[in-house]
């Protein structure tokens, strides 16, 4: 009787060892989850073969302003790594999100929840006393970082090196991928900066303070912004006073991202003699704009050529 | 000596996570993630050690290891050995960690004592406007100036397996908790809650005040639920079944305090349901009660969410909660709810279409003739600015078809949010009876509504 019960034991437990070790085999090594394209195209590169990737944004779309649809967390509950852009970019969204996901891989402070904004020196950190009468406003630094492609070297490698932390057995793989990657974008910045070169110290506005970092990287300087404060729509007044400045600095072109409403960039645009710049702010955000290289290319194509022509 | 090795990475790893620890003190509400990472990491290393540990060292243990192990011990308390995979570890943490930039950003909040205090929010309604007619039942609105709520909520993980989670709520001259409960963080597909939830009762059940798609909640749910909704100390198990699209199951148990499970006042009996709630406030000594203390109420709901391509979304809902009520008989109360929502990915905050419908039934036994009363409401809201949207909601009660007169509300708003940390709503309201002794309401409100500390989440 007892052999038989054993016996028995013994089959559910083999045929569950086996149900377990197919499941795992049919499985990427890796499910990684990222709230952005980008950082999924930059996953992607580094994890090669290795891993699925998944992206919870659409390039179109604000990172601001995500719903948080329970879709997501089923997307979330089945990750390994969630990468996110961190400095407050998803907090309205993310979090609600990652505890609905039910997943303890993926938990704030563990290996599984990796923040990119680590890899990075954020600009416009607001010390002292902050509040929202400057509208709402990220404390810890413009979260907009990965369109210096600098910044998408470093986020490369820290996705490659917490890729190689939870799955130590490709990390040659991750390596490689990264080196290779890191070659590609070595050799993509060194065109952009001769293309941008020549636009040094040209004077642009944009909607909101998405394009600074990619602005800093190319010399260009910033003259201000058509929203009157951090989502906060644009007030009359405010306006008024843009366009001045803009007659004034000569300010030629207005960035303006394309899930932002057009018609206070076009008002600004049509009363300063400025003209408006639509850019993707997303891997996917435009036609052909298919992979983070793509997206910089695009960014630096349509910028020098609307700069290069005054 | 290859061991020595092992543990000067060992030291070195701990001495980096803790340098990159020190500057940057974790902050609640934000992720500090280096802090904690650095900790979490540096255990799952020790718990590697102890388990493949054990089977080198009594294999290889010679007296020079022995004694760099000692040596070591003094080091780090809780180790015991490591191997050649601990190493490679080490390296891939050691390598994570320089992946990071060299200057970790400045702490955005001057550490110190408040660094581990809970989030705290505070969210305040106030409301002026005029009613045609007394308030009929309680939570009806009353013509004047109201503070109709303010609310703070407090928030932080407890230690890494729990959070809590606590709302309280002051309306008039009655403090108490909206919610206030413990959760799980650690346990796969399922969150256990425990201490004052909402029961997962239909969809409008699960809302807080400020959360409300209208000035107040809608009368078919507040005369068949109670004014306050279903709310009290109880036990959720939230799991997340593991399918391919989103379906989540509810399993609760409470006190159930509700109006549905209380018995009526003996002299009432003929009354309907609604008007119930209105003696709530003076019958209370009339009521006989059966309830034993050991008596239960069980709620069970299942809600499942389809994305319809890219841009909306299906929700449905179904819920029944159970129990022995105060006529020592059983209460069944059964809800369904379909929402759809639009919005189009690229401009989330510009446009938007949400349609939401719920219908509840209750049945009590013991009440005259088993008491049934069922009612359903149905709201649309359209969205055509990114700071204006406008609302419409439509409800009855007395369904289906019985012997309790019918009552019908009908509700139109117009908000506008300067932020979305602010808001002004205005709403009509018009409800009619079927009972004579009911005049029919006309109400017009102004709600100002605004909401301060972290951001607020964006619920779906």
């Amino acid at each position: 009787m007892g052999s038989r019960a054993s016996r028995i034991a013994h089959v559910v437990l083999l045929s569950l060892g086996i149900c377990l070790t197919l499941g795992s085999v049919a499985r990427a090594d890796l499910r990684v989850v990222t709230t952005t394209t980008d950082l999924a195209d930059l996953a992607r590169a580094v994890g090669g073969e290795h891993v699925e990737v998944e992206s919870i944004c659409k390039g179109e779309q604000d990172p601001h302003y995500v719903q948080a649809r329970p879709s997501y967390m089923v997307k979330l509950s089945r990750a390994d790594l969630l990468i996110s852009v961190g400095l407050d970019l998803e907090v309205a969204w993310l979090p609600s999100l990652v505890r609905g996901a039910r997943n303890p891989a993926i938990n704030p402070g563990k290996p599984g929840h990796l923040e990119a904004s680590r890899a990075i020196k954020p600009i416009e950190v607001v010390g002292g006393a902050v509040d929202r009468s400057k509208g709402d406003i990220h404390p810890r630094g413009n979260p907009h970082y990965w369109l210096d492609p600098h910044n998408g070297k470093a986020i490369a490698r820290l996705i490659a090196a917490r890729m190689k932390q939870l799955d130590p057995e490709h990390g040659a793989d991750y390596e490689a991928n990264l080196e290779r990657f890191i070659g590609q974008l070595d050799a993509a910045i060194a065109r952009w900066q001769r293309r941008m070169a020549p636009l040094r110290g040209k004077r642009v506005v944009s909607y909101h303070a998405t394009f600074n970092y990619f602005i800093q990287r190319f010399g260009l300087q910033q003259s201000g912004y058509v929203e009157s404060k951090p989502g906060i729509p644009p007030a009359p007044a405010h306006l008024a006073q843009l366009i001045v400045q803009m007659r004034k600095e000569r300010v030629g072109t207005i960035l303006h991202e394309a899930y932002h409403d057009r018609g206070a960039s076009n008002l600004v645009a049509k009363r300063s003699g400025a003209a408006v710049l639509e850019l993707p702010t997303s891997v996917g955000g435009a036609r052909g704009v298919s992979s983070y290289i793509a997206l910089i290319d695009h960014l630096v194509a349509r910028t020098a050529r609307a700069l290069g022509g005054r | 000596m290859k061991m020595r090795n092992v543990w000067i990475v060992i030291a070195l790893a701990l001495e980096t996570a803790s340098a990159t620890a020190q500057p940057q003190q974790p902050r609640p509400g934000t992720e500090a993630e280096t802090g904690t990472e650095a900790e979490t990491g540096a255990e799952a290393e020790t718990g590697a050690e102890a388990e493949t540990g054990a089977e080198t060292e009594t294999g290889t243990g010679t007296g020079t290891e022995t004694e760099a192990k000692s040596e070591a011990e003094s080091k780090v308390a809780t180790e015991t050995e490591a191997t050649a995979a601990d190493e490679q570890a080490i390296a891939g943490e050691l390598a994570a960690l320089e992946a990071e930039a060299p200057p970790p950003p400045p702490p955005s909040a001057p550490a110190g004592s408040n660094a581990l205090n809970p989030a705290i929010s505070a969210n305040g309604l106030v409301l002026v406007g005029g009613a045609s007619e007394e308030p009929r039942r309680e939570g009806d609105l009353d013509t004047g100036i109201h503070l109709q709520e303010i609310e703070l909520r407090f928030s932080a993980t407890v230690d890494p397996y729990f959070r809590a989670d606590l709302t309280l709520a002051a309306h008039d001259d009655e403090v108490g908790f909206e919610e206030a409960y413990l959760s799980t963080l650690e346990i796969p597909h399922l969150t256990i809650r425990a201490g004052q939830i909402f029961a997962a009762v239909g969809r409008h059940n699960l809302l807080h005040t400020h959360a409300f798609p209208f000035l107040t909640a809608p009368h078919a749910s507040r005369a068949l639920l109670g004014p306050e909704g279903l709310r009290d100390p109880g036990v959720s198990f939230d799991l997340l079944v593991p399918v391919p699209f989103f379906l989540e199951l509810n399993a609760q148990v409470f006190r159930g305090e509700w109006l549905p499970f209380q018995g009526e006042p003996e002299e009432e009996s003929e009354a309907a349901a609604e008007e119930m709630v209105e003696d709530d406030g003076h019958a209370h000594e009339a009521i006989e009660d059966l309830r034993e203390d050991h008596d239960f109420v069980y709620v069970g709901h299942l809600k499942s969410l389809f994305e319809l391509g890219e841009d909306a979304t299906l929700e449905l809902g179904g819920s029944y909660a159970g129990g022995r009520n105060g006529f020592g008989e059983r209460t069944d109360v059964v809800g369904a709810d379909l929402t759809v929502k639009w919005r189009p990915l690229a401009a989330e905050r510009y446009t938007g279409i949400d349609w939401s419908s719920e219908y509840l039934w209750v049945r009590r036994g013991g009440a005259h003739e088993d008491d049934r009363v069922g009612g359903a409401f149905s709201g649309l809201r359209y969205q055509f600015h990114q700071r204006f949207w406008v609302q419409a909601r439509g409800g009855m009660l007395g369904l289906p078809d019985d012997d309790s007169p019918r009552s019908y509300r009908a509700e139109g708003l117009l908000a506008f949010i300067p932020s979305e940390f602010s808001g002004l709503r205005l709403q009509y309201a018009y409800e009619t009876s079927e009972e004579s002794a009911f005049p029919d309401v006309h109400e017009v409100f102004l709600q100002a509504l605004f909401s301060i500390g972290p951001h607020p989440p964006h619920d779906y």
